[in-house]
């Protein structure tokens, strides 16, 4: 008697097994030709992208805009008449660091890390996108003077830090990314504490312990602890402080100061 | 020819993706365009070629990314699976992409909140969790009739 064996075509799983084989080298080996070859793929890719984001401004974000003359008219007055505030502030604030590190010095203090004084402007032309929306690409490279773990800021606050550069393009790895973790400070209470990403809207301040004080409306701000960061860049605000009985630190969520899903520029610190 | 279709394909995926858009996200929620681009062409193409196609998108994305290439290895998988089990299914291919995109969505966000919460000892609240589960299932849906006429070209020229 003939045995019925159900027809199914044979598959082959060696190309897919290859190729997760050769992904999971290149996550865990960091190879320096792995790294050359993603600057030159960011650096091919970069007329695509400037492109692509300069096509979005005019076509949509410019648009947009034209139709609110008046009140582009009103912010850009409220904008000058700020700035001529803030370098009035400046001089003082100048001074008053002028003390401050003549007295730390008499004092045997280190200095802390603290802008250099200059800023420059560049453009966002790509993040990162689902699932891990944690990335910026900027538009400056290498060829720029941009170095890795430099500092990027917004009007508002702290963004993140370069975390990879190619030549005419860098990557920002944003302060919403779970993967970071920055020095900060509660301004009012000065509990000390690690500010992790969670969310382009929540951040999480943690390792405040029993005896901190922080509450919500509190302002977090870089520590001076941190050798990446200057001392007293806004990163968010408190909304709530939380702890069960049976915890050992304080849970703390934070608003961030810059609304991280809606940058189209940033300021690298020098 | 057929080449450069791809190319431009891959690019035109990868810049929409990483530049137009993260500027629709909602509720920090962005469609993964390249998951779906995935998931359609597996259904529409050949075994080989649809492996292929998955592990060049995916790496793009991950070069886009941080360092680590899982995007790939996740996607392979998938591609890998549906390859697999599509020669069962008697039906409509679009449905079948759809039905894929539904159910394989979830999973994939899924995935990404597990390691949040169990590598990377994040605490993720359930609301959080849900809102980018339907969200991002949702957004994920509205890329399907879009991308599936685009690719089902590409497929039926390889056939």
């Amino acid at each position: 008697m003939t045995r019925y064996r159900p027809f199914r075509q044979k598959r082959s799983y060696g190309l897919a097994a290859a190729l997760i084989i050769l992904a999971l080298g290149l996550t865990y080996l960091s190879l320096p030709r792995v790294q050359t070859a993603r600057s030159l793929f960011s650096a091919a890719l970069y007329p695509f992208q400037y492109s692509a984001s300069a096509v979005w401004h005019f076509g949509v974000g410019l648009p947009g805009e034209l139709l609110n003359l008046r009140r582009l008219a009103a912010e850009n007055t409220g904008l000058k008449e700020r700035v001529a505030r803030q370098e009035a502030q400046l001089g003082v604030l100048a001074e008053l660091q002028g003390e401050n590190d003549r007295l730390r010095d008499e004092l045997g203090l280190v200095r802390s890390a603290r802008f250099g004084g200059k800023l420059l402007a560049v453009p966002v032309v790509g993040r990162s996108g689902s699932p891990w929306p944690g990335v910026l690409e900027i538009g400056r490279g290498r060829r720029s003077g941009v170095r890795v773990n430099m500092p990027v800021v917004a009007q508002a606050g702290l963004v993140g830090r370069v975390s990879e550069v190619a030549e005419l393009s860098a990557k920002v790895l944003l302060i919403s990314d779970p993967l970071s973790a920055v020095a900060a400070v509660d301004q009012r209470s000065r509990d000390l504490g690690v500010i992790e990403g969670y969310s382009p809207d929540t951040l999480y301040l943690r390792y405040i312990g029993t005896g901190g004080d922080v509450q919500a409306g509190d302002r977090i701000v870089t520590a001076a602890v941190s050798s990446i960061f200057p001392a007293g860049i806004p990163l968010g605000t408190v909304t709530s402080a939380t702890k069960a009985d049976a915890d050992l630190f304080y849970r703390i969520a934070v608003k961030p100061a810059v609304e991280l899903g809606r940058l189209d520029t940033v300021f690298l610190v020098f | 020819m057929r080449g450069l279709k791809y190319l431009v394909l891959v690019l035109g995926i990868l810049i929409a993706q990483h530049v137009i858009l993260p500027r629709l996200s909602f509720l920090g929620v962005t469609p993964d365009l390249v998951l779906v681009a995935v998931i359609i062409y597996s259904v529409l193409g050949q075994e080989t070629p649809a492996t292929v196609f998955a592990a060049v998108l995916a790496f793009g994305q991950d070069l886009y990314a941080r360092g680590g290439y899982w995007n790939m290895v996740l996607k392979i998988l998938i591609s890998a699976v549906i390859s697999n089990f599509k020669a069962e299914f008697m039906g409509d291919e679009y449905a079948l992409a759809a039905l894929l995109v539904m159910v394989i969505s979830p999973l994939y966000l899924l995935a990404e909140l597990l390691v949040m919460t169990l590598l990377l000892d994040r605490q993720v609240s359930l609301a959080y969790a849900a809102i980018k589960l339907v969200a991002g299932t949702i957004y994920n849906l509205l890329l399907v009739p879009l991308l599936f006429p685009l690719l089902k070209e590409l497929a039926n020229a390889d056939r």
